[in-house]
């Protein structure tokens, strides 16, 4: 084909997906006559999420990102179509959020969605709904993979994967035709568009505090320059972790936040007594407990904690530690008494009387408090599970987590298709801990490639 | 795909060097560029920022050096570093600041005013700063408010709670005029009248959609 043929054959297919998403805007509401008759809804935010507003900033940005690789380039024109398409089914995302005289709240957007831009900065950055159609998410692109970073004030991860699986499934419809011509063009069976307040829902009765407050051991190293953000991916299969872990008596998760522990130990503490304790944060999806389908919050942080009593403690004991403490602590009577207790905060009368201005300091300071009593977090988003006729396309899937006080080292777990990937996110210059992580995995018989997003370089 | 022989790591991305323990890598050439390289465009921005903070400071310093060597006794130059303030600020702030539009609106207004009010008492301290400019400001905010309204139908309501806040600032001109620092009040008085009754305009013609909206914002 000549290129004069070719340019005007690229130019009438982009004018063809223009007025395609034209027409779904419209078929959709998304068009501002429709819209500016239409009775806008809203909701109000659940416990978790009250949260995040107060504490959010350029240094603890509350972002998470969940991204998933393909095994072909992503056609950008393509992927907002996707996005133009599935934002206004899902209530959970198509909102703004407002501040009100006593709360925060969120209320139906409607506006265009945000534009998906080329990734070119670091990833879990400040969300500016401002620069962003007010929307509380971005959709990014590189090279093959898809970003959605999203403000955890709308969803946690597992709402997040909800929306970027059937993000990736249209996009996929639209970049394939013989996998539209498969697949019906509608939303999967898999995919749930319940914005229901659970906590609220299986709230009961005021419960006494059972977050831990006594201070934890803090990692402090040397910083990276303000603004830069380390990422390091390390890929490893599901049943070489799976046999180590049976093995040791543990969970997969138990095994890998004893790791993550004993490498603070060993490369920090220096197997040394210590009065604090080594404290993980994790998050415990609440869903299959009080049987929720819910896509904003609702999970719970419990502690995987390990005090270090004499000098040179085995990881065994690290093991024992952690897996006593985990199980002790992931039971649904436990885990309803924890978020009772914020529900009913929520739900005291003195205090949701008291104005938003004075709320916000208020809910900073108890959040300082408490922001130091885990040395850090892992979080687990679990395994992703696609539809066959999908399958095919997708290579591997990520996942990440923003810095919080005190917390400048994180991890987060994800799995796909037999694969997990373990991904530290970091301020800190040295690589320590990640060092003796993952040569702990390969010591114990994991066999692990990383990839990083070239900050150590 | 590279191999740390220390780590016992195989390495996806394209280095010569192990990220763990920086160790020189076993293997052949190439690798993973998974990542923009997003260092560069970081310290970029951080540097035009930080060069007309510095032009700023040389400036400052150069006003304050000819207003002694020149005219010691009128200081002029604190005009004019009120003014190099209020640029850095609005630029840093207005310009490269990453507040809402509305956030920025409030606070420009309220630093023309200190940087007016700065003024008037450098020059005389004749409270025309008070007692004229933050009424008309005030207003000023309003017919602001106002053409929102008109320009983004699809959420009018949404500039209620703002048109709330500009009758309260309104007000504050009676606490002025009652710690002596402004002696007319015609000007303070129609700008509370003005914003009063855009308030209730807005809430009286905005109906069922004004009452949900004051709804929204009050809940409790």
């Amino acid at each position: 084909m000549s290129k004069n043929a070719e340019k005007a054959a690229k130019k009438a297919e982009k004018k063809a997906i223009k007025n395609a998403a034209k027409a779904d805007a419209k078929k959709f509401n998304m068009t501002s006559d429709a819209s500016n008759r239409r009775y806008i809804r809203w909701q109000k935010l659940d416990n978790t999420a009250l949260l995040f507003p107060a504490i959010a900033g350029e240094n603890m940005t509350n972002v998470y990102r969940i991204s998933i690789t393909l095994k072909e380039k992503v056609r950008p024109e393509l992927l907002q179509q996707a996005l133009d398409i599935i934002l206004p089914k899902f209530d959970g995302f198509n909102v703004r959020l407002r501040s009100g005289v006593f709360w925060y709240y969120f209320e139906e957007n409607g506006k265009p969605a945000p534009r998906v831009t080329e990734e070119v900065l670091f990833p879990c950055r400040y969300i500016r709904a401002n620069r962003n159609h007010s929307y509380l998410f971005q959709v990014t692109y590189y090279q093959c993979r898809i970003n959605l970073e999203v403000f955890h004030v709308l969803a946690d991860g597992m709402g997040g994967v909800n929306f970027l699986r059937e993000l990736t499934y249209q996009y996929l419809r639209l970049a394939h035709a013989e996998l539209a011509n498969q697949c019906e063009d509608r939303i999967s069976d898999q995919t749930s568009f319940s914005v229901e307040d659970s906590f609220l829902k299986n709230y009961k009765s005021a419960k006494p505090s059972g977050f831990e407050k006594k201070k934890a051991y803090l990692i402090k190293e040397e910083k990276l320059p303000a603004g830069e953000f380390a990422l390091m991916h390390g890929y490893m299969k599901v049943e070489e972790l799976k046999a180590v872990s049976h093995r040791l008596d543990v969970s997969l998760n138990e095994y890998l936040v004893s790791v993550f522990i004993y490498s603070v130990y060993t490369e920090h503490m220096h197997r040394a007594a210590d009065s604090r304790p080594i404290r993980v944060a994790v998050p415990v999806n609440l869903r299959p407990y009080f049987d929720s389908d819910t896509t904003r919050n609702f999970f719970i942080m419990v502690s995987a904690e390990f005090n270090p009593t004499k000098d040179d403690m085995t990881f065994e004991d690290i093991l024992t530690a952690v897996k006593e403490s985990l199980r002790s602590q992931i039971t649904k009577e436990h885990m309803e008494d924890l978020f009772s207790y914020s529900v009913s905060n929520q739900e005291n009368k003195f205090l949701r009387a008291v104005p938003l201005p004075l709320k916000k300091p208020a809910i900073r300071l108890v959040y300082s408090k408490s922001a130091t009593a885990n040395t850090s977090t892992i979080t687990n988003i679990g395994n992703l599970q696609v539809e066959d006729e999908y399958a095919p396309y997708i290579e591997k899937v990520t996942a990440c987590i923003a810095m919080s006080k005190g917390q400048s080292l994180k991890g987060t777990i994800c799995s796909y298709n037999g694969m997990l990937c373990f991904t530290f996110s970091s301020i800190f210059r040295e690589t320590t801990i990640q060092k003796a992580f993952f040569r702990k995995l390969t010591a114990d018989g994991v066999n692990v490639s990383i990839e990083t997003n070239n900050v150590y370089y | 795909m590279k191999t740390c022989p220390k780590c016992n790591v195989k390495i996806l991305d394209d280095t010569d060097r192990c990220p763990l323990c920086r160790h020189a890598l076993s293997g052949p050439e190439g690798g993973l560029h998974s990542y923009p390289d997003a260092v560069r465009s970081i310290r970029k921005a951080r540097m035009l920022e930080n060069m007309f903070l510095f032009l700023s400071v040389i400036g400052g310093f150069a006003m304050v050096c000819v207003n002694y060597l020149v005219n010691p006794d009128y200081w002029w130059s604190l005009i004019g570093i009120l003014a190099l303030i209020y640029i850095n600020v609005v630029l840093r702030y207005a310009i490269l600041g990453r507040s809402g539009y509305q956030a920025k609106v409030y606070g420009l207004v309220i630093l023309a005013l200190l940087m007016l009010e700065g003024i008037d008492f450098l020059t005389g301290d004749r409270g025309w700063a008070l007692t004229y400019v933050y009424p008309s400001g005030i207003m000023a905010l309003e017919v602001t408010l106002l053409i929102l309204m008109l320009v983004n139908r699809r959420n009018w309501q949404s500039y209620m709670l703002p048109q709330i806040m500009v009758f309260l600032m309104s007000l504050l001109s009676f606490v002025f005029y009652w710690t002596g620092l402004v002696t007319h009040m015609t000007v303070a008085f129609v700008a509370m009248i003005f914003t009063l009754f855009s308030f209730l305009g807005t809430l009286i013609l905005g109906d069922q959609r004004a009452r949900n909206e004051m709804k929204r914002r009050f809940h409790i």
